[in-house]
């Protein structure tokens, strides 16, 4: 599946009465949905089987569709790794995720640690608003400047 | 320990030889009765005071502990260490490094304790942090790019080599990314925590665990048999407070030759100093066990694994350990 795909697939969607679809091709998962209350929100795009020494293809294509609907509502941002290392979204192996979708988010909150050669980077919120969605799976690798989360700004 | 017992000390460890009852209770604007008391105190606490008619008082010895108000008597460092915090029981010396950072500490703040109750590890294993151990944090703020930061851990490791071969002897080797070993046997553990935006490192506190003067039954069986410390290493007991001393400095003349672009060697000094490379291992990640040969340490610090099938992998953060 290529880009070109992934936008006459947003088209359809966009244009048919269906408001939420979701396709899995060759290790990479497509999620399109409309709500209402998030018009500008065409396309999340995960790769889950990304595998630890890195599906390159699936990651690009899952990075291109975000950074379209960052550009179309400039209330969602995204939170991009600092570091090449493992995400970590919970404090430790025992203890619950430091955040979930649907959160409410306060400034200087910690969302996931990058872990690279024990050095722990445990990543705040610069800003306050509501988690849409995170985008990495625990234990996945990450890249530097991989978006983590998506980010909705409340004023 | 009171001011008044630390300002003791001081002029104890300062003066050549004796200094009279009289002396100190000029210097310190106390009588000479609470001179008195005061010396009773402290050798209570284990100092080892002479008081002799005439001539007056003469430290002998000190307790081998981390008592505030001494560490700072031998320690040569520009910034690192010239504010030192030494709770008496802590969690975790990195949790309180963090706070007193976020409260507008200066750069080179130490935060040091001779106990943990909740020492940790990598992903919040616990680390022992029982009696005759060090067990420090230093707040530093790199001018370096945040992905570089892992250069910091890998200078914690050759400072904790250069400490412990060339100062004590001891056979230390580094087990990739930066566990201190001797033989099949960990002496000192180092987490670092680090707080970053892609532009820039906002913080990072050193957190580094050494066994000292532990011995055997200071453990649970289970930690015998994985652990070692330098008083089982060298066979003597070590001095607690050289130890300290030996590694802030060690560490801020590191730290200074990073920050100037000097620190060239730092990737082949890891590399000569590890005790992975060349052989086969166990790689333990949240996929699974695997297996390899560790072949190298590339400049960014990753671990370079050759698989059976020839393959060439980077490791950023896995366990891995000689398969025997």
């Amino acid at each position: 599946m290529n880009y070109a795909d992934i936008k006459d697939l947003i088209q359809i969607v966009s244009s048919s009465e269906v408001t939420e679809v979701e396709v899995e091709l060759e290790g990479v998962r497509i999620k399109i949905s409309k709500h209402a209350s998030q018009p500008h929100l065409p396309a999340i795009i995960t790769a889950p089987n990304c595998s630890q020494d890195g599906n390159q293809a699936s990651l690009d294509a899952s990075l291109q569709p975000k950074r379209a609907a960052v550009e179309e509502n400039k209330n969602i941002i995204e939170i991009l790794s600092p570091m090449v290392g493992t995400f970590y979204s919970a404090p430790t192996p025992s203890s619950s995720p430091f955040v979930t979708e649907g959160d409410k988010v306060s400034q200087g909150q910690s969302l996931c640690i990058i872990e690279a050669m024990k050095l722990m980077n445990e990543i705040e919120s610069e800003y306050q608003g509501k988690l849409i969605q995170s985008l990495v799976e625990n234990g996945q690798p990450v890249e530097y400047g991989q978006p983590l989360f998506l980010l909705e700004l409340v004023e | 320990m009171t001011t008044i017992n630390q300002e003791i000390i001081k002029q104890l460890h300062t003066q050549e030889g004796y200094i009279s009852g009289e002396n100190l209770s000029k210097r310190l604007g106390v009588s000479r009765n609470a001179i008195w008391k005061q010396i009773e105190a402290l050798r209570s606490l284990g100092y080892e005071i002479e008081a002799t008619p005439r001539l007056g008082y003469r430290l002998v010895s000190t307790p081998n502990q981390l008592t505030p108000g001494e560490m700072r008597l031998n320690l040569h460092t520009q910034f690192i260490g010239q504010e030192i915090v030494t709770p008496t029981t802590v969690s975790s010396t990195n949790d309180v490094a963090k706070d007193m950072v976020k409260k507008g500490a200066a750069e080179g703040l130490t935060v040091v304790a001779q106990v943990q109750t909740q020492g940790r590890g990598r992903r919040g294993r616990e680390w022992y942090s029982g009696e005759g151990g060090l067990y420090l944090s230093i707040y530093l703020k790199p001018n370096l790019p945040p992905q570089e930061a892992s250069k910091l851990t890998l200078l914690a490791a050759i400072v904790m080599i250069e400490v412990l071969r060339n100062d004590y002897h001891i056979a230390a080797e580094i087990k990739w990314p930066n566990d201190i070993f001797v033989g099949t046997k960990k002496i000192c553990g180092i987490l670092t925590e680090l707080r970053a935006d892609p532009e820039a490192i906002h913080y990072l506190i050193l957190g580094i665990g050494l066994n000292v003067n532990q011995t055997a039954k200071d453990w649970p069986e289970q930690v015998q048999e994985i652990a070692t410390s330098m008083q089982l290493e060298t066979g003597k007991e070590v001095n607690l407070k050289a130890v300290f001393v030996r590694v802030l400095e060690t560490v801020e003349k590191q730290y200074l030759r990073l920050q100037n672009g000097m620190l060239t060697d730092l990737i082949a000094n890891v590399k000569a100093n590890s005790c992975l490379l060349g052989k086969e291992v166990k790689i333990l990640t949240k996929a699974g066990e695997s297996y390899g040969k560790a072949v190298d340490i590339l400049d960014d610090g990753s671990l370079v694994i050759k698989r059976s099938t020839g393959q060439l992998e980077k490791l950023w953060a896995a366990d891995v350990s000689v398969r025997l």
